[in-house]
């Protein structure tokens, strides 16, 4: 096991406001953590600058031992950073099985398909998330929580060694939610080191052994669940100065 | 919670979603693998296409396809008027005109309100080959596309930060900066000036009728060769990209795919075909003027894939014919059976009575003529069948 993700002392700055200020933390290779802050916290935008989709200011990203800070987004995917989006983006009008033959021919897509072929290997991705029923349907009418499944089958297909899960759970309900974190459990075993970005839940809170929170930019705690929701920072963040 | 040992449910797909690609790489079967990173075996088997194009071609799509191509091959040949040689040949331009703005503007998204620029580019390079440096008609066409290609790049890589209607403008500009470039006549030594290149040989030695029937099977056989290769495009997995392109650009970039050697991709083989389609024209015309970079031209491929069929390759070709055609139609019926006190009045009446006759189709169709047609014909032979 290695650290396969270390960021240093990055920061985003959008004119006045600071969204990402000086965080720093390591990652090991197969680990799963969530990162979690109230809205606003700047969680998003820290995954827009490991996945490639902002330009830090300062700081840097070394992924594997390469410092990809300057990296444009398709050429981290081909490194391994992978992310999926909060508000879901399908592609619209191709159907769920095209969706993830796009992922699927990117670089490390394609070099995991030369033996079985595109089609079949987006055809098992669709099967391991479950949506291989829908293959041949366009992504217009799927009900949102599958949506959110295609979302995690085109990070999957473009073989990443890091998944950035960008509230995963959000608006589904309490089934759906266990079927995305039984999915999430599976990844995390075969190998994948994931990182999910949410809200306080019980549910995630149970399923992660680490627990990165922000708030307003900062990193202000980092450890295990049951330490972290006690310290008083955390829970002002959340409830605000005064409260219990 | 994992779905292992699901078989696609083919019932489940409607016959709209389930699309026939007759021109597309038919799949292997390939026997089972134990996929060794997601750790779960599969049982599921892409069903075997075998021979899809024979599929096709027996399907109502793919006959009634045929039989179109039969009709407009053998109508100009039985009537044997040489008008219609000429309004064949030029609707057959623009059929591959039409389609290779379709490949960009359709299928990959990137708007461009200036193809004439490719069209015309294509169009003064091969005259240029042919006339100036004594070319063969065959290998300046290729070289009018491949020079095309240099001028897509050339107009692409600026581009490629512009997006949506800023992108359709920039293009326009472009096309339009060649009009003026091409009919300066301060710069004749390079651009030739207003005039343009003029009586460039091709196949002098024949009778004007042998010379359009040339032309025509020529023609015919370059539009069949180019369309099916854009076809193959279209139906690939490269066209699979470039519709993810055109759905979510930032998606498909987090997907992995390099989004701007796409773009540029389509910019080159778009460019290409638009420029063989222009060498064509010029080849027929016998001359090549600056006005081909008129807005017109670059308005015309749209109007033809906007009825025809957007992000359909095959659409852009039906409109092609069907604007084409219809104008040479209307314009003939307009002087001959308009009384001609009319037809001085309003010199232009044939025009108004094709905008019309546009606006009435884009009013009433969504997606393009093609579709509708086509399930319209199918309901008819159905029914004549006895279903």
């Amino acid at each position: 096991m290695g650290v396969i993700l270390q960021i240093k002392n990055l920061t985003k700055r959008f004119g006045g406001l600071t969204a990402v200020n000086d965080v720093s933390f390591e990652i090991n290779r197969g680990s799963l953590v969530g990162l979690i802050g109230p809205n606003g916290a700047g969680k998003t935008t820290l995954f827009n600058l490991i996945s490639g989709f902002e330009k830090s200011n300062t700081g840097s990203i070394m992924f594997d031992g390469v410092n990809v800070t300057r990296f444009s987004t398709h050429k981290r995917v081909k490194y391994g950073i992978t992310r999926t989006f909060q508000i879901v983006r399908p592609l619209h009008r191709l159907t769920c099985l095209d969706n993830v033959i796009v992922g699927c021919m990117s670089p490390r897509g394609k070099a995991r398909s030369e033996d079985i072929g595109v089609d079949k290997l987006a055809s098992t991705i669709l099967a391991s998330v479950g949506l291989i029923d829908k293959a041949r349907i366009p992504p217009i009418i799927l009900p949102f929580g599958d949506l959110k499944k295609l979302e995690i089958a085109r990070a999957l297909a473009s073989n990443p060694e890091l998944l950035l899960l960008d509230e995963p759970f959000s608006g589904l309900s309490h089934e759906e939610q266990m079927i995305i974190i039984e999915l999430i459990k599976q990844l995390n075993y075969e190998g994948y080191t994931i990182i999910i970005a949410g809200h306080v839940l019980r549910e995630l809170m149970a399923l992660v052994p680490r627990v990165l929170v922000m708030n307003q930019g900062k990193l202000i705690a980092d450890g295990p669940p049951k330490e972290v929701v006690n310290i008083k920072t955390v829970i002002e963040a959340y409830l605000g100065r005064g409260g219990n | 919670m994992v779905e292992k040992d699901q078989n696609v449910n083919e019932e489940l797909v409607t016959e709209k979603v389930l699309t026939r690609r007759p021109f597309s790489i038919p799949l292997k079967n390939y026997s089972k693998k134990t996929s060794k990173r997601l750790g779960i075996f599969f049982k599921h088997k892409i069903p075997y296409a075998e021979s899809e194009l024979k599929s096709w071609v027996r399907s109502f799509r793919g006959g009634i396809i045929l039989l179109c191509l039969f009709l407009v091959t053998l109508i100009p040949l039985l009537l044997n008027s040489i008008v219609y040689f000429h309004v064949f040949i030029i609707a057959m331009v623009y059929a591959i005109y039409a389609a290779s703005w379709d490949l960009l503007s359709g299928v990959t998204g990137q708007v461009s309100f200036g193809h004439a620029a490719f069209f015309g580019l294509g169009g003064y390079m091969c005259a240029a080959f042919v006339k100036f440096l004594g070319f063969h008609w065959f290998p300046s066409i290729i070289i009018g596309g491949a020079l095309g290609v240099l001028f897509g790049l050339i107009i692409a890589i600026p581009s490629l930060r512009l997006k949506g209607p800023y992108l359709a403008l920039g293009s326009l500009a472009f096309s339009l900066l060649m009009w003026r470039l091409f009919s300066m006549e301060s710069l004749r030594f390079l651009f030739f000036g207003s005039e343009g290149i003029r009586n460039v040989a091709f196949l002098q030695s024949l009778t004007l009728r042998e010379k359009l029937i040339t032309e025509f099977i020529l023609a015919l056989i370059i539009m069949i060769v180019c369309i099916t290769i854009m076809l193959v495009v279209y139906n690939s997995k490269l066209g699979t990209i470039f519709k993810g392109i055109r759905d979510d650009e930032y998606a498909t970039e987090a997907a992995g795919i390099n989004v701007t050697r796409y773009k540029l991709l389509a910019f080159c083989i778009s460019a290409f075909f638009a420029g063989i389609a222009g060498s064509i024209y010029m080849l027929h015309r016998g001359n090549v003027k600056p006005d081909i970079f008129m807005s017109l031209y670059s308005f015309y491929p749209i109007i033809m894939v906007v009825v025809g069929g957007i992000s359909t390759i095959s659409g852009a070709a039906f409109g092609a014919y069907f604007f084409y055609v219809l104008n040479e139609i209307i314009t003939q019926l307009c002087s001959d059976f308009l009384p001609s006190n009319l037809q001085l009045i309003f010199s232009n009446i044939a025009t108004l009575f094709f905008a019309i006759i546009l606006l009435v189709v884009v009013r009433f169709t969504e997606r393009g003529l093609m579709e509708p047609a086509i399930k319209r014909s199918k309901d008819l032979w159905d029914l004549l069948r006895g279903k």
